[in-house]
């Protein structure tokens, strides 16, 4: 059962990158990067929760431990109830919201140790990302209808072409007419399926809400075993077993 | 003449038959049988009474160990008990008085005859029967069913001779067994299942019964503690049994006793008029005591074992709503419609019941609404 979902994953994976690829050759406003990729580790997964499963074209794994290193064209996939935090060698942090797909392509210094141009291509989900400042590096995040160019910010980018700014600026580009505005603090960004544009200033609740909901990474995590006993009417017991993930004591102190 | 040489021979043979008549001519054994238990002693005390050898309690064995004739010996058989005293006599009479020739031998199986070899006989023996009227107390009070309880029952045996109507012990023997209060008896058994029924009880709207194992139309004193509440569960209970019941002293919420009641069977129902005696997640602890009459017209303690059983929580209310946070709305539903409790909770390995449920259930529910905590199935 986990082999066919997992394989899956995989075909889904792969058909919605060519239909993105396909998408992007077919936007006027946009050209894919063509980075210099290697078979070097970008990132690493720091924190999850299950299922997360890391694809690519001879591998299709699902994470059972942190520290799961990424090279350039795996694709991330995160389960109903998964989530999973990326750590960059340029230390740049992506969250990644439940039942989110992305591909991760980043080009590497001649040192292989910092992320020179990253390029995330949101399938999706969603992901809300901390990227270091440096005008000679370069953060990409690519969905159906935007780009979100940044360079130093803490930002939101969903797979339904929603770019929100919790502080920092970033750029977005709309593909369709390759239109490019820019969002600062609090600031958000709507493409619509029609190719109309939304943009406005979040309220401080509905900030708070979109950055919660990556609050569970923000500590280191801890695995649990649960197991609920009921009991029937005849007094015999049942059990229900569970699995949380919790945040340590000292993430919260 | 004559009559003096016929006086002298029957002196001579009178002579030669007390010489005869010594114990150690007549050798006389009495043993219980091997099978025999203090749970046969009253069909024992029937089987002399009725002189009834379908089941064999004793063995009475006499032999002549003489080259003479041992004439005219009656068997005399006395029951006595260390508590009642002489318990019955049963005094062969005249018939079945009977003479064993040298070797000869005669065995009884209580007070039948069941072998007999190289004697003479005079009818079948029959026995004149006395019993005490403590003896009479013994007997009806087995026959009661009362507890055989502690003392020493001796059978003595003695075998008679007639001689010209005089009656001689010509030998005696006795055998004793002990009887003692079957601790066995003193227990009421439980069936730990009845623990497991009471776990499964919606205790919100069921009303829990009680069950052991006893006789029918017995009294039987039951007692409920609250063990979260009594600062001394074991001094409670004994507190609670050493006090004469009173109707009107079934119920010290303060001290923990949640029940303390007479039951005339070995079941108890808790009526409606107690509904909501039992809250979820409390730990409660059930005895029942019973009074039992001894032979000796005592009265002992029987006890049952000392049970707990904890009650678990019907799903609903604040129950439900942290339930639906683990395993959501439609989980927690089919829960409630399979009839299931919430007992208790293990976090790797460590068990938690009772209160700290709800508390591990609510700092879940904390957790997940601050997305702290996800729940993976």
């Amino acid at each position: 059962m986990k082999k066919i979902i997992i394989t899956l994953v995989v075909i889904g994976a792969i058909i919605t990158g060519i239909i993105l690829m396909l998408s992007d050759g077919s936007e006027s406003g946009y050209e894919v990067p063509v980075l210099n990729e290697t078979d070097d580790e970008v990132a690493f997964v720091r924190r999850y929760v299950p299922s997360v499963t890391v694809t690519n074209v001879s591998y299709a794994d699902s994470l059972q431990e942190v520290g799961r290193a990424l090279i350039s064209g795996d694709t991330l996939t995160t389960g109903n109830s998964g989530y999973a935090m990326v750590l960059f060698l340029d230390e740049s942090i992506a969250r990644v919201s439940p039942s989110s797909q992305m591909v991760i392509r980043s080009e590497l210094n001649p040192e292989r140790n910092l992320n020179l141009r990253t390029h995330v291509g949101m399938l999706l989900g969603g992901i809300f990302l901390d990227v270091e400042t440096d005008p000679n590096r370069e953060f990409e995040i690519t969905t159906t209808r935007a780009v979100a160019s940044v360079k130093g910010t803490r930002f939101g980018v969903t797979a339904d072409d929603k770019i929100w700014v919790e502080e920092g600026e970033v750029e977005v580009t709309i593909r369709e007419t390759g239109e490019v505005r820019s969002l600062g603090n609090k600031m958000y960004l709507q493409v619509e399926a029609d190719g109309t544009v939304d943009s406005g200033e979040l309220t401080d609740q509905e900030l708070a809400e979109l950055v919660d909901e990556y609050e569970i990474l923000e500590g280191d995590l801890i695995e649990r075993q649960m197991k609920i006993q009921f009991r029937n009417r005849s007094g015999d017991p049942v059990e229900e077993q569970i699995r949380v993930f919790e945040q340590s004591d000292s993430s919260n102190e | 003449m004559v009559n003096n040489i016929l006086n002298s021979i029957l002196v001579v043979l009178l002579l030669s038959v007390g010489a005869v008549a010594q114990s150690s001519d007549m050798e006389l054994d009495i043993r219980m049988d091997s099978g025999f238990s203090q749970q046969d002693l009253s069909e024992m005390f029937s089987a002399v009474i009725e002189q009834d050898d379908s089941a064999q309690f004793f063995q009475i064995t006499a032999e002549n160990m003489s080259s003479g004739i041992l004439r005219n010996n009656f068997v005399i058989l006395e029951v006595h008990s260390e508590v009642f005293g002489t318990v019955l006599t049963a005094e062969q009479s005249s018939s079945g008085v009977f003479s064993l020739n040298p070797g000869g031998q005669i065995t009884f199986s209580n007070l039948s005859i069941t072998e007999i070899s190289n004697l003479e006989i005079r009818g079948e023996p029959e026995f004149d029967l006395v019993i005490t009227s403590n003896g009479r107390k013994l007997i009806q009070n087995l026959r009661r069913g009362y507890l055989i309880a502690d003392d020493l029952f001796t059978i003595n045996v003695r075998i008679e001779q007639d001689i010209m109507d005089n009656r001689e012990i010509l030998t005696q023997e006795s055998t004793s067994f002990e009887t003692a209060l079957n601790e066995s008896e003193l227990v009421i058994e439980t069936d730990r299942e009845i623990v497991t029924e009471l776990m499964g009880l919606n205790v919100s709207n069921e009303a829990p019964e009680f069950s052991w194992t006893g006789e029918e139309n017995r009294s039987y004193r039951l007692v409920i503690v609250d063990t979260d509440r009594a600062q001394n569960t074991e001094a409670l209970f004994s507190e609670r049994f050493t006090r004469e019941h009173s109707e009107n002293d079934i119920r010290d919420e303060q001290a923990g006793v949640v029940l303390d009641v007479i039951a005339g069977q070995p079941s108890y129902q808790i009526p409606d008029r107690f509904a909501g005696l039992f809250e979820p997640g409390k730990t409660y602890a059930w005895q029942v005591q019973s009074s039992k009459q001894t032979v000796q017209d005592n009265f002992v303690q029987a006890y049952s074992d000392r049970l707990e059983f904890t009650t678990s929580f019907p799903i609903e209310g604040e129950i439900r709503e942290l339930l639906v946070n683990i395993f959501g709305e439609e989980r927690t539903n089919e829960f409630i419609e399979n009839g299931l409790l919430l007992d208790q909770i293990q976090v790797d390995g460590v068990t938690y019941s009772k209160e700290e449920v709800l508390s591990i259930l609510r700092e879940m529910a904390g957790k997940i609404e601050n997305n702290q905590l996800k729940v993976v199935s």
